[in-house]
């Protein structure tokens, strides 16, 4: 068929739509919300899927992160005692190749304030090197971040508002006046805390569970700080707090140690420690340690620090309880700042606390030691994902490169992971979130190719005598079927245009604004799933939309071949008697 | 005059006395440890926790075998059935509820047991305090109107789950009447006082103390034991994962 013939049938095909206008309409009707519904909803989980692997970079992870492997291996249980040593040279050498680096010394332990306790994530940072790799920093609400040398901690907001600390942002008023009983030391400090709250009586319900009625109950009015409250009265009221020692807290933590036991019993050696090695390393166990009679048991005997290290790692690997060694550990602290920023992880059960303050006996004991290395490139805008100049394999030539420049070698030991290395049940969450709702878009798009397929359908059976007369003037079956796939690629194409107009005009204020999600995170423990807490926006996912305008004429098209080319089995003589 | 120069003399004599009984501190850490060695000890015990202005009380069937192994099942209506066996180093629990043994390691040694002011890893500690701390002896005190020697232990290792302790010790019967556990910090994080004690074989034995989590606040758990009889053989059997299925 010659583009001649279809440009001719274009017309016969068009003439068709306008035939029985009201069918027509509601089928583009149909394609035009599948269209839209499917180009809305891909772009937003879109949106929200790129937004958090933005916030996993930048406010909990980097790019990538220098580890010991053993570590890695045991990440879930955050394993404090693997720690390596020289983070310095390790973050110079990465300088010098164009990164950035953070020491961080992870570990967890119990927060005591005045009013409770809560299990807190801490993270012993370098604040300087951490804000050049992470962003949280600059999302302190009150207060300010920790400074190096201070016992001090910047703490999450949810952990905050949970242990009464720092300034409370949504008080009932009973808890307002309590607050102010005991930080307010004159009547005028006390009238200028009431004067940074907005009155909104909350509400409860009344009587029985049928009731309607909605009562204040006397105390439960909630206080809103007021968002006009400068920052110099911020401070002031921070202050207040501070004086009162309500943001005096205490952390309690147990500091794991590795040690390789002086002595191991028979029956322990033989029953948990033995069976539990490699068998690569228990010629290494056997040459360390040998059976004493007397006391029945294995003494050490090996001095070499290296090889008790490797010893360590195949007691450990061995999951081999006597190899770790708990230390009970309480530091006394002061609350600084308070953390609320876009991403869920530094708002919530988390503090960051100066990493030198951590190096002795007053702190956690860690003589130089370091849980982590976060990287990241240098001068990468933060809406960049790391690409391959990020990944692990050009990080490690970089970090050796670099390394080999000071006369250093990158310890075996050592290995650079990258962010997804430690996002896996995440990114396992976002393909679910972002997938399911996609085969439900996709199902409803099906569904109104079903409808032109219908339409079509019902267009031939009522055309069976017209589409017999066309055959019997010479009009080919191929022809025929052509007319009626252009006449749903029309249907499509028309509906199509309208679905993405429809689409973009419902996602532009989705990208613009977004719809502001905090108070639903507060709800849910500082997170809804994915990683963003505040406001979520949308994305213009142009592929995409320009995908399903095409998708959408080729299978309209497409859906109107097996009726028609049913009906031009037919004889033309039934074709023509048929009622 | 001659009463000045008696006076001194009676002083002297008494100081000289009295600076010749005073006990060394590693005499005085080994009769804290000999108090504490027993060969097999079978009793009922009962643990009273107050916490947040709510009292538990849990009761008990216990074993031990020196102080490496131990077995208790719990017999009060809420936890019954659940078991704790102590042995080779390590703890399990056998949960009735999941039939289910787990092995108590890592982080999980931190946890309070069973709610009280006590945690699995106070539990754990195995050898003698003479082989784990270095003492010493800050002198004589008053406790509860009792005379006491006061005792410093600070550890030899450097990985001592708790640094440092003060011990009280009875000056009259060697009975440890306090004792104090601190943070690597030098900050108190546990204290325990002696309530009683009996006389079991003609031995002291303590039969209840209390003991609180200084981080808990208003929290104390009281520990009695009964029906103490000890160093009567206990068959092997006891003290095997075997017992906490059955």
């Amino acid at each position: 068929m010659t583009l001649f013939g279809i440009w001719e049938l274009k017309k016969l095909a068009l003439r068709n739509l306008t035939r029985h206008k009201v069918k027509t309409i509601l089928t583009l009707a149909a394609i035009m919300v599948s269209v839209a519904l499917y180009i809305v909803l891909n772009s937003w989980l879109g949106g929200m899927a790129i937004q958090s692997r933005r916030n996993i970079v930048n406010f909990e992870i980097g790019a990538a992160k220098l580890q010991t492997r053993l570590y890695f291996e045991r990440k879930d249980e955050m394993p404090s005692y693997e720690t390596f040593l020289d983070w310095e040279i390790f973050h110079e050498a990465l300088y010098r190749e164009g990164y950035v680096s953070a020491p961080r010394f992870v570990f967890s332990g119990t927060l005591f304030s005045q009013s409770g306790s809560a299990p807190i994530l801490f993270h012993g940072i370098n604040p300087a090197a951490e804000k050049e790799v992470l962003r949280y920093a600059q999302y302190v609400d009150f207060g300010r971040f920790v400074q190096d040398g201070n016992f001090e901690i910047a703490l999450g907001t949810v952990a905050a508002e949970r242990l009464r600390v720092g300034i409370p942002t949504r008080p009932l008023r009973l808890e307002l006046e309590e607050l102010i009983a005991s930080v307010a030391r004159s009547q005028a400090e006390a009238d200028f805390i009431r004067s940074l709250y907005d009155i909104t009586p909350s509400v409860r319900r009344g009587g029985d569970i049928f009731s309607t009625e909605e009562r204040i109950v006397e105390g439960n009015e909630r206080m809103i700080l007021g968002r006009n409250a400068s920052q110099a009265d911020l401070d002031r009221y921070w202050n207040i707090i501070a004086a009162s020692g309500r943001n005096d807290v205490r952390i309690n933590a147990i500091i794991d140690i590795k040690a390789a036991p002086e002595m191991i019993r028979r029956h322990r050696w033989e029953n948990e420690l033995w069976p539990a090695l490699r068998p690569e390393d228990r010629v290494l166990v056997a040459a360390a340690y040998v059976y004493e009679d007397f006391m029945d048991a294995y003494h050490l005997v090996e001095q070499d620090e290296r090889q008790l290290n490797l010893i360590l790692d195949a007691m450990i690997r061995a999951e081999y309880a006597g190899a770790i060694r708990h230390v009970n550990q309480l530091m006394d602290v002061v609350v600084v700042g308070v953390i609320n920023s876009p991403a869920p992880l530094p708002n919530g059960n988390t503090a960051f606390i100066p990493l030198d303050v951590l190096q002795d006996r007053a702190g956690m004991m860690l003589e130089g030691g370091v849980t982590e290395l976060i990287i990241r490139e240098r001068g990468v805008p933060d809406s960049r994902l790391p690409g391959q100049s990020e990944s692990s394999a050009v990080i490690t030539a970089a970090l050796e490169l670099g390394l080999a420049s000071m006369g250093r070698t990158l310890p075996d030991e050592l290995a650079v992971f990258v962010w997804q290395d430690y996002m896996q049940d995440y990114l396992g969450y976002e393909a679910l979130q972002t997938g399911a709702p996609q085969v439900v878009a996709g199902l409803l798009l099906f569904l109104s190719f079903l409808v032109i397929s219908c339409t079509i359908l019902l267009a031939i059976l009522e055309r069976t005598k017209e589409i017999g007369m066309m055959r019997a003037l010479g009009m080919t079956d191929r022809q025929m079927i052509m007319l009626y796939m252009l006449e749903a690629g029309f249907l499509g194409f028309i509906g199509s245009v309208l679905g993405i107009i429809l689409g973009c005009i419902i996602n532009y204020p989705l990208v613009k604004y977004g719809i502001d999600f905090s108070a639903m995170g507060d709800l849910m423990d500082g997170g809804i799933g994915f990683r963003t807490t505040a406001i979520f926006r949308s994305m213009w996912n142009v592929p995409i939309i320009i995908g399903a305008g095409i998708a959408a004429t080729l299978l309209s098209s497409f859906m109107a071949f097996l009726p028609t080319r049913r009906a031009v089995k037919k004889p033309i003589t039934d074709s023509l008697r048929f009622e | 005059m001659k009463k000045k120069l008696f006076f001194i003399m009676l002083l002297a004599s008494v100081a000289s006395f009295a600076f010749a009984q005073t006990p060394t501190a590693a005499e005085l850490l080994a009769r804290v440890d000999a108090n504490e060695i027993f060969n097999t000890i079978e009793y009922d015990g009962e643990m009273i926790i107050e916490h947040q202005n709510r009292r538990f009380v849990k009761t008990f069937r216990g074993w031990g075998r020196g102080n490496a192994d131990s077995f208790i099942e719990f017999t009060n209506p809420e936890d019954r059935g659940i078991r704790y066996l102590k042995t080779d180093g390590r703890l399990f629990v056998y949960s009735p509820d999941t039939e289910r043994i787990t092995l108590i390691s890592g982080h999980m040694l931190r946890e309070s047991m069973m709610g009280s002011d006590m945690s699995y890893e106070d539990t754990m500690d195995n050898a003698s305090l003479a082989s784990r701390y270095n003492p010493i002896l800050l002198g004589p005190d008053i406790l509860n109107g009792r005379p006491v020697w006061m005792l410093e232990l600070n550890a030899k290792s450097r990985t001592e789950s708790y640094p440092r302790r003060m011990l009280w010790i009875d000056q009259e019967n060697g009975d440890l009447l306090r004792y104090e556990l601190f943070a690597l910090s030098g900050a108190k994080l546990k204290e325990y006082n002696l309530i009683r004690v009996e006389v079991i074989d003609g031995r002291r034995f303590p039969v209840e103390g209390e003991m609180r989590d200084l981080l808990r606040r208003g929290s104390r758990t009281t520990f009695i034991m009964r029906n103490v009889v000890l160093d009567r053989p206990i068959a092997d059997s006891v003290f095997t994962q075997r017992n906490l299925r059955r």
